[in-house]
């Protein structure tokens, strides 16, 4: 069977984030919308212990608890009214998520509660509108988020997002403009944004050239991203810019993390989702994430990074074990894999290549990488080995991501 | 899911054959359409990059033992367009469990298709043994519910498993229940990441809601692990907990009043007043689904 090519002619995997367990305690609970007239800014360490965190998003005047629901796994509307009672404020779902029960879970549990006008309700459009015209796409867009009004049992949303945009040309259409435009208009939503997955920077790119139309950007971002300054950078600009970042994907593929290395004990260990968490969120210019937890312990776990960023000893010992970096997959480029493998392959940029077709979900990245091996020692040289010999000194899986990288079309 | 679609189509193999569908080459149930082309080849998803297709929603599907997605897309030169999707959860009792996360929340058309099937709003969705199916479409007007449905049937033959529901839906009692609100939970029954494989229906008697839900584990033993970590979990003593009645007293869901026996937990939460809850925990040990050995 084949399989779907991308846009970039390659096949691109993506990893999932899991969500972890905790302990949490209470704290106050400010308020979401920023004051306009006096300047509260009080610096983040300078918060009186046991307070929450709060930061702006964007240019919207909403201030948000750092730690937000990712709803679209939970099944249980205990977990997401607990939530809330926790000190959660803002909840994102979609349209698409359990074809419509994720919204009507989350639009029956701030109706009992009577809350509406506490809490951020952000949902999500899927359309592919880049393969529609203008009308058609907005007539589309608004029956959708007509419908999600309904689930949600509300007259409006705070934010809708263009789900998982990848193209440019999704957020090219008229249509999509007119729509959020109306919606706006009408008062059925208060901000609009993209969310994206990949292809991130020429859609954060575009977002850019409207500053005066896109609110907010719903990206992913995650340990497993750290080495990716371009990326970083961008979302830097993003914020400076005004655009509000909700942060997604923080605590980087749980499930692809065990499948990969279940067997091999020597890079088993746990995951630690609050370290995680709290590394992704010392980016100042993620005002809020979205951890997507299904269970009461691991709603207490990631919330309580609300109250907290710094790193407590067994968080930071779990950031600095090499294992972990190990089942991260980082490769150090330190080449000393270079003499164990018997081709002479360029093991090192094929590695830096994986790092960002798998980790950073950037196509473009590695396809560029993987152009600058030459020729006698990119993958045509591993096709001569029945397995894969080469060794790294830090664990890295080299045999695993050479494996992964000849599924990709790269030639 | 990147396209929404729209446009259906109606069946007709273009040859006047099509392929039986064999459980390893599903590519071979996708029919072609009068008046509206396959666009592309077909999509294949495996778990790992069924989040390409779908996003965040994978992760759902994963749960319920995901193992392949084939899916065709159709266009016409006016622009409408459909998609055919089946989803490979491995077993039967699978597909229901991914198929009941997803099932309407509102009175829908349901349908005698594969196992159980339901038509709504351009949507059609069913599942048959491990297969979970989804078709959408957009454009047909008038004639859009006949022809999903003969889309449907026609890709129901080809495809190979059971068409009977999971037998746990029939130890339910009947009086009350919500239709259709029965649901397969593979993990985080309840919100706890301890209690996996249940069933769970939501009723309303009386104007009181409740639950009942009924937790098959693999074995005693693994029902005795459930339901220690659970009394650890709300301070009962896991000592304690010996097959018969059980009752905690959960912070987050009240009282939850459990009976075990061998590889079966059943139980019910919701229901304030004791009396009731003996009752309708009366009514499901009737059906005597702990008598019945594995198959």
């Amino acid at each position: 069977m084949k399989h779907q090519n991308t846009k970039n002619g390659c096949n691109r995997r993506k990893f999932l984030a899991g969500s972890l367990a905790g302990i949490g305690s209470l704290g106050a609970i400010g308020a979401l919308h920023q004051e306009a007239a006096a300047d509260t800014q009080t610096s983040e360490a300078d918060r009186p212990e046991g307070e929450l965190l709060y930061r702006a998003l964007g240019r919207t005047g909403l201030k948000l608890p750092i730690v937000s629901m990712g709803v679209m796994n939970a099944s249980n509307p205990e977990v997401v009214e607990e939530s809330y009672k926790l000190g959660v404020r803002m909840f994102d779902t979609a349209w698409y998520y359990q074809r419509g029960r994720n919204e009507k879970m989350l639009g029956d549990v701030i109706s009992k509660l009577g809350v509406r006008d506490e809490v951020v309700i952000a949902t999500k459009v899927l359309l592919d509108m880049s393969r529609m015209d203008a009308e058609r796409g907005k007539a589309k867009f608004l029956q959708q988020f007509d419908q999600s009004l309904q689930r949600l049992q509300t007259d409006y949303v705070d934010i809708l997002y263009l789900h998982d945009v990848d193209n440019v040309a999704q957020i090219a259409n008229p249509g999509l403009y007119e729509a959020f435009t109306q919606l706006k208009d009408e008062g059925k939503i208060k901000f609009c944004g993209v969310s994206t997955h990949s292809n991130t920077l020429a859609i954060l790119g575009e977002m850019l050239k409207k500053t005066d139309f896109w609110d907010v950007a719903l990206v992913a971002y995650n340990l497993a991203m750290a080495d990716d300054e371009q990326l970083l950078a961008a979302y830097k600009q993003a914020a400076d810019a005004g655009l509000g970042l909700v942060v997604m994907k923080t605590q980087a593929g749980a499930n692809w993390w065990r499948a990969q290395y279940q067997s091999n004990q020597a890079m088993r260990g746990q995951l630690n989702h609050a370290a995680m968490l709290k590394w992704t969120l010392k980016h100042p210019f993620f005002a809020t994430a979205i951890p997507g937890y299904t269970t009461f312990e691991h709603m207490q776990e990631d919330f309580s990074v609300a109250y907290s960023l710094d790193y407590s000893p067994e968080e930071q010992q779990f950031l600095n074990d090499k294992a972990v970096a190990s089942a991260l997959g980082f490769c150090r480029q330190c080449s000393r894999c270079v003499p164990s493998c018997p081709q002479g392959v360029d093991v090192p940029t094929l590695m830096r290549t994986a790092m960002y077709a798998y980790q950073y979900q950037n196509m473009e990245h590695a396809y560029a990488t993987y152009q600058t091996v030459a020729a006698n020692q990119n993958l045509s040289q591993c096709q001569s080995c029945a397995i894969c010999t080469a060794i790294c000194a830090n664990s890295v899986p080299i045999a695993q991501k050479i494996g992964a990288l000849q599924e990709l079309n790269l030639a | 899911m990147k396209k929404m679609l729209i446009a259906m189509l109606f069946i007709l193999c273009a040859t006047g054959t099509c392929a039986d569908a064999q459980t390893g080459d599903l590519t071979a149930i996708f029919p072609d359409i009068q008046n509206l082309p396959k666009y592309g080849e077909p999509l294949v998803y495996s778990p790992d990059s069924l989040y390409e297709y779908i996003n965040g929603a994978a992760e759902i599907y994963l749960q319920y033992d995901f193992r392949e997605l084939v899916a065709q897309e159709y266009e016409n030169a006016d622009g409408a367009f459909a998609t055919i999707e089946i989803y490979h959860h491995g077993s039967a009792l699978n597909a229901f469990g991914i198929y009941s996360q997803e099932l309407p929340f509102e009175e829908s058309n349901f349908l005698n298709i594969g196992a159980q099937g339901y038509y709504e709003n351009s949507i059609l969705n069913f599942f048959k043994g491990p297969y979970y199916v989804k078709l959408n479409s957009y454009g047909l007007d008038e004639k859009e519910h006949t022809i999903l449905t003969a889309l449907a049937t026609e890709v129901a033959g080809k495809l190979e498993g059971t068409t009977e529901l999971p037998k746990e839906l029939a130890y339910f009692p009947a009086s009350g229940k919500v239709p259709h609100s029965e649901q397969y939970l593979a993990q985080d029954v309840l919100g706890y990441a301890f209690l996996h494989t249940a069933f769970v229906t939501k009723y309303v008697i009386n104007e009181q809601e409740f639950q009942l839900f009924l937790i098959t584990g693999d074995s005693p033993q693994a029902c005795a692990t459930m339901l220690k970590d659970y009394a650890a979990e709300v301070g009962a003593d896991p000592a304690s907990i010996v097959e018969g009645a059980i009752m905690f007293d959960d912070a987050y869901h009240g009282t939850v009043e459990l009976r075990w026996q061998g590889r079966y937990v059943w139980g019910v939460k919701g229901l304030e007043e004791p009396q009731d809850r003996t009752n309708v925990l009366d009514q499901m040990e009737k059906f005597r689904f702990f008598d019945i050995s594995r198959d």
